[in-house]
């Protein structure tokens, strides 16, 4: 497993609040391997940024990872203090969040933003600095990077500031790019550009983890996707089989409710019900009540991942049920 | 899109959706004089009135022919006239020459120890806005107390022990300053420290300090400029009071607060004594304000409602 870049096994990160223990991510595994861009999709507050907050070490208090290991190239993440961290993040781990319009201090001249990653991670003089970020600021795309280099953060259009942050995230060249919906705030025609830059970096050889609550965005991204319930992964297999073959009630009605120019039907399926409170989980499968394939068992007792295929595992008593039989 | 009907996106977005061309040009917004000028005439002439008054403090000896101490017995408390335009003191001094001299301890006493309790406050603030958790409590339960302590007894108290002087004077105000600077600097940090560009840093790999010193005082300044104008008006009255009351400047160095305190005897006979400085401390304390919300309206929206 040498091309492995991130391993999460059996994660757990929870929340110790007034009311109790919220478990945000239970059991969670998920491996990324060198060049591969893998989805993780869900709805709101399904879990998914907690996974990658965990990664980069930025649970914030009351939360905490209570256990589960995350190796990235090889080195366990979630023993280091406070100082290692810091020189892993931006240089063998970066990410890209939700909003580029406030993601930039508005103070600073993104050139320096950019640079700034740079100096922090490595000893180099400050030409060999700017000469960097002019680069990396070129091949995410920026026209005219020397006069956008002075340019502040109010000054460049949506779509420039993602590639702005981008370009921070990837300056470093780091191993793997952790993208939290990062095309959510922007418009179509953006979103579309900024796909095509992720899909390029992944081409060059860096490991991209694309969280989107978006299907359309996973499934044109990702080789690899994880679908998230209440904390948990439902259902992981290609892309390609998930889609074709989606196995959990979940990913179902998730697929269901994706608008389509090509469908026929003229109402959108939706899946009644909420996420269950995190705090308050239902002793079973957590999808359970909302579930319409629910049976007995499903309400007592939590059903593990079993393989249906070597590129295909969900975690339901459905399929555990046809595969004893 | 290629003849083949595929939708090949790389291609697309060097080109045909417009990259290479530059993006929208946003406007440059208006500077921060050019929308003083436009909405806040007032404060406009602020700055004038607080230039002329610093441009007397700095060549008062060029603008009187009289010494701010020289005695002259035979003009005792003259109304004023061409020769003293603002009259003469019990001893025969001239008192626009005393204010112009008094101006720069005015102006020195409101500027000096401001700028040294917004550095302490800041820094005070910035600590313990950022790390939270016990220091927080720690520093914030300090500063109510500086705070709830009636500042005037308290600076009155350390004049005592210390003496009068400036350079205690100085010391006394920054002391009782700081608290309100800190609690000030500390909410905006709070507000600061969540925001997406802070935490962005974080996640890029910067280490504490340098968010800080480089992501949040940044932030913080269009505030503390603010604070800072509002602020000196504050601590050119408490100078005033101070020396009104015997405990700050010393005679014969001329403070208008002295001046007050010395024309105060005479406020029957010569009033000009007393109502010049008051005028003079009147004038430059409006001008402080009007300037300081001038400032708050452009510089700071959050704080417009207030």
């Amino acid at each position: 497993m040498t091309r492995r870049t991130l391993e999460v096994s059996h994660l757990n990160t929870s929340f110790f609040t007034e009311r109790g223990e919220v478990k945000a991510v239970q059991d969670v595994s998920i491996s990324v391997n060198k060049g591969q861009v893998v989805g993780i999709v869900g709805e709101s507050g399904c879990g998914k940024s907690m996974i990658a907050r965990s990664i980069m070490g930025l649970v914030k208090k009351p939360g905490k990872i209570v256990s589960g290991s995350i190796v990235l190239q090889g080195k366990e993440l979630t023993s280091l203090g406070e100082k290692e961290l810091c020189k892993i993040r931006g240089k063998d781990v970066s990410m890209v969040f939700q909003e580029p319009m406030t993601s930039l201090n508005p103070t600073m001249r993104v050139g320096k933003q950019v640079q700034e990653v740079v100096a922090i991670h490595e000893d180099v003089s400050r030409e060999e600095a700017r000469r960097r970020t002019l680069q990396i600021l070129s091949a995410v795309g920026i026209p005219e990077v020397e006069a956008r280099y002075n340019a502040y953060p109010h000054e460049l259009s949506g779509g420039l500031r993602q590639r702005v942050i981008i370009a921070m995230a990837m300056v470093m060249k780091p191993h793997l790019l952790i993208a939290d919906e990062p095309t959510t705030a922007l418009d179509a025609t953006v979103e579309t550009q900024i796909m095509a830059l992720l899909k390029q970096l992944a081409k060059d050889g860096t490991s991209v983890l694309i969280i989107s609550h978006n299907l359309g965005v996973i499934a044109q991204l990702a080789d690899y996707v994880y679908v998230m319930y209440a904390g948990r992964v439902v259902e992981k297999g290609s892309v390609f089989e998930l889609f074709d073959n989606p196995l959990h009630p979940y990913t179902h009605g998730l697929l269901g409710a994706v608008s389509s120019l090509r469908s026929q039907t003229k109402v959108l399926q939706t899946i009644p019900g909420v996420v269950p409170n995190l705090a308050h989980l239902p002793a079973g499968c957590s999808f359970a009540p909302r579930c319409s394939k629910c049976m007995a068992r499903c309400g007592s007792e939590q059903p593990k991942l079993v393989a249906v295929n070597p590129e295909h595992e969900v975690c339901c008593h459905l399929k555990e049920g046809a595969d004893s039989l | 899109m290629d003849p083949s009907g595929n939708f090949d996106v790389t291609s697309m977005a060097e080109g045909e959706l417009g990259l290479s061309s530059p993006s929208v040009v946003y406007e440059e917004p208006a500077s921060v004089w050019h929308r003083l000028a436009r909405n806040h005439k007032i404060s406009i002439v602020s700055i004038v009135v607080i230039l002329l008054f610093v441009l007397g403090a700095i060549f008062a000896p060029l603008l009187t022919p009289y010494e701010y101490d020289a005695v002259s017995l035979s003009e005792r408390l003259m109304p004023p006239s061409p020769t003293h335009l603002f009259g003469t003191d019990e001893v025969g001094r001239d008192v626009l020459t005393r204010m112009l001299y008094g101006s720069r301890m005015s102006l020195i006493i409101g500027i000096v120890p401001t700028m040294l309790s917004m550095a302490i406050g800041t820094l005070i603030g910035m600590t313990a806005g950022y790390f939270g958790g016990k220091v927080d409590t720690i520093i914030m339960r300090v500063a109510d107390i500086v705070m709830s302590f009636p500042s005037m007894l308290l600076a009155m108290v350390v004049m005592y022990t210390l003496g009068g002087g400036t350079f205690n004077v100085f010391l006394t105000m920054a002391f009782v300053g700081w608290a309100g600077v800190a609690r000030v600097v500390r909410s905006e940090t709070l507000k600061l420290k969540e925001s997406e560009y802070v935490e962005a840093a974080r996640i890029m790999g910067v280490r504490r300090f340098r968010i800080i010193a480089r992501h949040i005082l940044p932030n913080c300044l269009p505030t503390i400029i603010v604070l800072f104008t509002l602020d000196i008006p504050a601590a050119i009255l408490t100078e005033s009071s101070l020396s009104f009351l015997g405990m700050g400047v010393q005679p014969p160095s001329a403070s208008w607060g002295l001046m007050v305190n010395a024309g105060r005897a005479f406020l029957y006979h010569a009033p000009w004594l007393c109502f010049a400085p008051c005028l003079a401390i009147m004038v430059i304390v409006l001008a402080f304000n009007y300037l300081g919300d001038g400032l708050r309206d452009v510089l700071d929206p959050h704080l417009q409602s207030q």
